[in-house]
């Protein structure tokens, strides 16, 4: 997880927004402007600092800073991640998160396109898709500005998800990926105004597909993979012109209380969670394993999620399926705005990053055949250990007795030995 | 907030002059609702699943002290008075275009709807779950009640929030939810569409919410079935006779008084709408099923919807969604296979999972669907182990163990062992390597995959004793890579504890088993 601060931007500055982020090495620091207001007031004892950290953090705020990250920089380090990645033939997955204007589009797309090209990687065609409400739109293309959300996304079960009718464009170089991004870009933001705020609550997904050609045994082949830049919806929520137009809007009473499913997705989703690690806990505490708290105790398959929860935002995962988790890299950059009229937003985005590892699923296992199995093993290590003793007690009493009987019994011993081995097998 | 104070003061006055009690009711609710639209759309806004909203603590408290004095305040209202108050805009309009009562009351009865709606999500962020829950509850209820709704929405709502109750084993609760959902859901394909070139889109819309009303009760089904599962299982895992008739006597006891105290807090809807819930409610039962014709029942209910998911999710465009419900299909069959006594019937059902499963897995490619293939991995290995641990203890209860069910428990064996394998090869790089330290994430499932091989080999059964040397031999060999895993990765031993404990006694054992067994083999040498 990378974290990128950006410069104060002007506006914010003529708000009069203060800096309340610090950095220290990998340690990201908010300081509690709340709390810092209400200093006289004895009843909120609560830190005033908070921290984070992180794999990498970057300070791009103030070019005198010494602490001061320049775009270089920070292109080495993401760019080198992503393309070692990529070398090795991993599918990239880069997110990024923040406040639009903090600077998420131009790290994520500015990097690792940049780097992936000019380090002669043969790129194959790149697709710009934007998802809004489990519904895709194609950025490259010309779409009906009243229901331009009207592709969907279908799964094969031999060559994975796809985009019904999304277009792919060939691009040979550099220059001609930047086009395609900024065609894109330019398209996202014209729409925000006719779409009731889809911006904010959209993803954005830009897709590169390219080969490496290499030599396999003297052979030539090629490794393809992708690169997929991610960039990621909600965190809008406190922007203040933002909310201006939900509460003119509000005052209307309408049947659709908006977030209402959210809500109760939400609710159904946390108690899920809880209650299946209860129940793993119950099965270990059951059996005899004693690995309650470990954090990768669960199941594959026998605890699947108990509980089905339609409303997921699905199609984002669908489509990055090969790029989570197997033979990708994830990456995920969060970028925050230092000034203090971003506060919660700082907050709500440095929570979410800290917490980013948590969004891929991890497989489990199952313990109802293993706690059976367990008990199992228990009881002929058991016989095996009885078994063996009364052997070397037999041998220890017919070496002392007579040397001469000692191979009858040594044969007696064996005999038995083959009874219980056989009794054993068939159980 | 001070502006609210001011205008709230000042209509303090207007009423004391007045001499209106009411009216300072009204305009207090409604100002103070007004003011807290303002600042809970600003916390909650509409906030996105993946963004884990962390609003400032103290905000939420705010809000919440003003939203539970407006429920305080209708409360005492409805109780004191019962008229609809005038609503806000009121004041603002002359005599003639004042609202009629009716409107008046709707209006004033929305807006504490929302109150609740609002206070559900102020539960939700302090983490007071349970009450949160009841206010969805609730809100949804008003919706009802007030006709302010639209089916299609209401009834994933109440789908969705029978999806919460049954993580709290709150079974009549969900069943409820999901009657409501279904009821309503049906509402919606009679309301004709407003645009016509929109229908095809819209009607595959609502196929697809109607399959997943359908998902959510094969979720009932299947955790109705798994909780009475965990009520009657003994420490082996099988049924319990003795708890069984302990179970039963007890639930002829508390069956009707306790069922009925509790629906009344929670029931949804007028009475027609009422009948038709209860209708749906009696198609299947709501109380833990206790033996193998109650749960064949719910079974098949589960089995129903199981196909009605799968008309709308196919596999050829849904794939995750169709398998995940063959998935829900194969644990309804394990959890039935519990209740049942028979051995070989039992066996019967697993191979139907088996059956399901295997071709699902075939056409699967794993460079898209890794997860959801390693899943179905570990469950065929599961299914096939759980068959061949059936058929020895078929075998046990005969006098002789026959050939045909040595072949038999050999096989299945064979095939638990391969799919265990193709799930750790799915773990290795693209140079088919197996990865030095596994990933956290795969460890455990790695671990018991090495462990569980290792106990199959010691399984399977031979006359041949150089084979059966072999076989202890491989054995050996798994038992000692979780042990050499776990001495050079010292971290992975809390993941694997009880496994690697028994891995060392084995390796401990295993050899001088084998010594003896070669001794036997060459006595002369």
């Amino acid at each position: 997880v990378f974290i990128y601060f950006s410069a104060v931007r002007s506006r914010e500055s003529a708000e009069g927004g203060r800096v309340i982020v610090e950095v220290d090495d990998k340690v990201a620091k908010v300081r509690n402007i709340k709390v810092d207001s209400r200093l006289d007031s004895t009843w909120d004892s609560r830190e005033k600092i908070v921290a984070f950290s992180f794999d990498y953090c970057y300070w791009s705020v103030d070019p005198e800073d010494p602490k001061y990250a320049s775009q270089e920089m920070v292109f080495q380090d993401l760019g080198t991640s992503v393309l070692s990645g990529a070398f090795k033939g991993y599918n990239i997955c880069l997110f990024a998160y923040g406040q639009t204007g903090s600077g998420k589009t131009y790290t994520m797309m500015g990097t690792p396109v940049s780097y992936t090209i000019r380090f002669t990687l043969r790129v194959e065609g790149g697709i710009f898709l934007e998802i809004y409400n489990e519904r895709v739109r194609d950025l490259l293309k010309q779409s009906d500005r009243k229901k331009p959300y009207t592709l969907r996304v279908r799964e094969h079960p031999e060559t994975g998800p796809y985009v019904q009718g999304l277009t792919q464009h060939l691009v040979t170089d550099y220059k001609q990926v930047v086009e395609l991004l900024e065609e894109g870009i330019a398209k996202r933001i014209t729409a925000a105004t006719h779409i009731h705020n889809a911006s904010s609550r959209s993803h954005a997904i830009f897709t590169i597909h390219y080969t490496q050609a290499i030599l396999e045994n003297n052979l030539p082949s090629e490794i393809a993979s992708k690169i997929n830049l991610v960039d990621l919806a909600g965190s809008e929520r406190a922007d203040p012109s933002y909310c201006k137009d939900r509460i003119t809007e509000g005052a209307n009473i309408n049947k659709s209380l908006v977030t209402l499913g959210i809500v109760i997705s939400t609710l159904a989703q946390n108690s899920q969670m809880f209650s299946s690690c209860q129940s793993i806990n119950t099965i270990t505490s059951e059996g005899e394993s004693s690995h309650a708290d470990s954090p990768s105790t669960g199941s594959i398959s026998g605890t699947r999620r108990p509980a089905y929860i339609p409303y997921r935002d699905s199609i984002l995962t669908w489509l990055l399926k090969d790029s989570l988790g197997g033979n990708s890299k994830t990456i995920m950059i969060a970028t925050i705005s230092p000034a203090s009229s971003s506060y919660n937003e700082t907050m709500s985005t440095l929570r979410y990053a800290s917490n980013a590892k948590n969004i891929i699923n991890k497989p489990r296992v199952n313990e109802d055949a293993n706690v059976k199995l367990i008990r199992e093993l228990r009881e002929e290590i058991d016989r095996l250990k009885t078994m063996l003793m009364s052997f070397e007690l037999v041998r220890r009493n017919s070496s002392q007795l007579d040397d001469d009987r000692d191979g009858n019994l040594t044969e007696l011993v064996l005999q038995n030995e083959m009874k219980v081995c056989l009794i054993y097998l068939m159980l | 907030q001070s502006l609210f104070s001011r205008v709230n003061t000042e209509s303090y006055t207007t009423c004391d002059k007045m001499g209106r009690h009411n009216f300072c009711f009204l305009k207090s609710i409604v100002l103070e609702h007004a003011y807290i639209r303002m600042r809970t759309d600003k916390l909650f806004g509409e906030n996105n699943n993946l963004g884990i909203l962390w609003s400032e603590r103290d905000e939420i408290k705010t809000a919440q002290t003003y939203l539970e004095s407006a429920e305080a305040l209708y409360n005492q209202y409805m109780k004191e008075d019962g008229n609809p108050p005038l609503d806000p805009s009121e004041h603002f309009m002359a005599e003639e275009e004042k609202l009629t009562d009716q409107e008046r009351s709707k209006r004033f009865e929305k807006a504490y709807t929302h109150t609740l709606y609002y206070l559900a999500q102020v539960y939700q962020h302090l983490e007071m779950i349970e009450k949160a829950a009841q206010y969805c509850h609730t809100t949804l209820k008003r919706q009802l009640e007030y006709c302010g709704y639209y089916p299609v929405e209401w009834a994933l709502n109440a789908a969705t929030l029978s999806q919460y109750y049954l993580t709290k084993e709150c079974f009549m609760e969900s069943r409820h939810c999901l009657a409501a959902a279904s009821v309503i859901f049906s509402q919606a394909g009679q309301v004709p569409s407003a645009e016509d070139n929109e229908t095809e889109q819209d009607q595959q819309d609502l196929r697809q919410r109607k399959a997943e009303i359908a998902r959510c009760w094969i979720k009932y089904c299947l955790n109705l079935l798994q909780s009475a599962r965990k009520l009657l299982e003994d420490n082996i895992g099988e049924l319990d006779p003795d708890r069984q008739l302990e179970l039963k006597a007890q639930r002829k006891k508390e069956e009707d008084e306790k069922e009925k105290g509790r629906k009344k807090a929670v029931l949804f809807g007028t009475s027609d709408i009422c009948d038709s819930v209860l209708a749906m409610e009696e198609k299947v039962s709501s109380v833990y099923p206790l033996d193998f014709q109650e749960a064949r029942e719910i079974f098949l209910v589960g089995q129903n919807y199981v196909q009605e998911a799968k008309e709308f999710f196919q596999v050829d465009g849904y794939v995750t969604d169709h398998i995940e419900i063959v998935q829900d299909h194969s644990a309804l069959f394990k959890v039935l296979a519990f209740f049942e006594e028979d051995y070989e019937r039992r066996c019967k059902m697993h191979k139907r999972r088996i059956d399901m499963l295997e071709p699902i897995y075939a056409d699967l490619n794993p460079q898209y669907y890794l997860l959801i293939s390693r899943q179905l991995q570990f469950e065929l290995a599961d299914t096939y182990y759980e068959m061949m641990d059936l058929k020895v203890a078929i075998g046990n209860r005969l006098e002789e163990l026959d050939s045909h069910t040595i072949k038999k428990i050999n096989s299945l064996a064979q095939l638990a062992i391969k799919y265990y394998e193709l799930f750790l090869d799915s773990l290795r790089n693209p140079d088919k390597v197996f990865p030095e330290e596994l990933e956290e994430d795969v460890l455990r499932p790695a671990m018991v995959a090495k462990f569980h091989i290792a106990r199959l080999y010691g399984k399977l059964i031979t006359s041949d004793s150089k084979k059966q040397l072999e076989n202890m031999q491989t054995s050996l060999e798994y038992y000692t890579f979780l042990v050499d895993y776990c001495e050079k990765y010292p971290d992975a031993v809390r993941a694997v504890e009880t496994e690697l404990e028994l891995s060392k006694e084995m390796v401990g054992l295993l050899p001088t088993r084998m010594e003896r067994l070669r001794a036997k083999l060459c006595p002369f040498i």
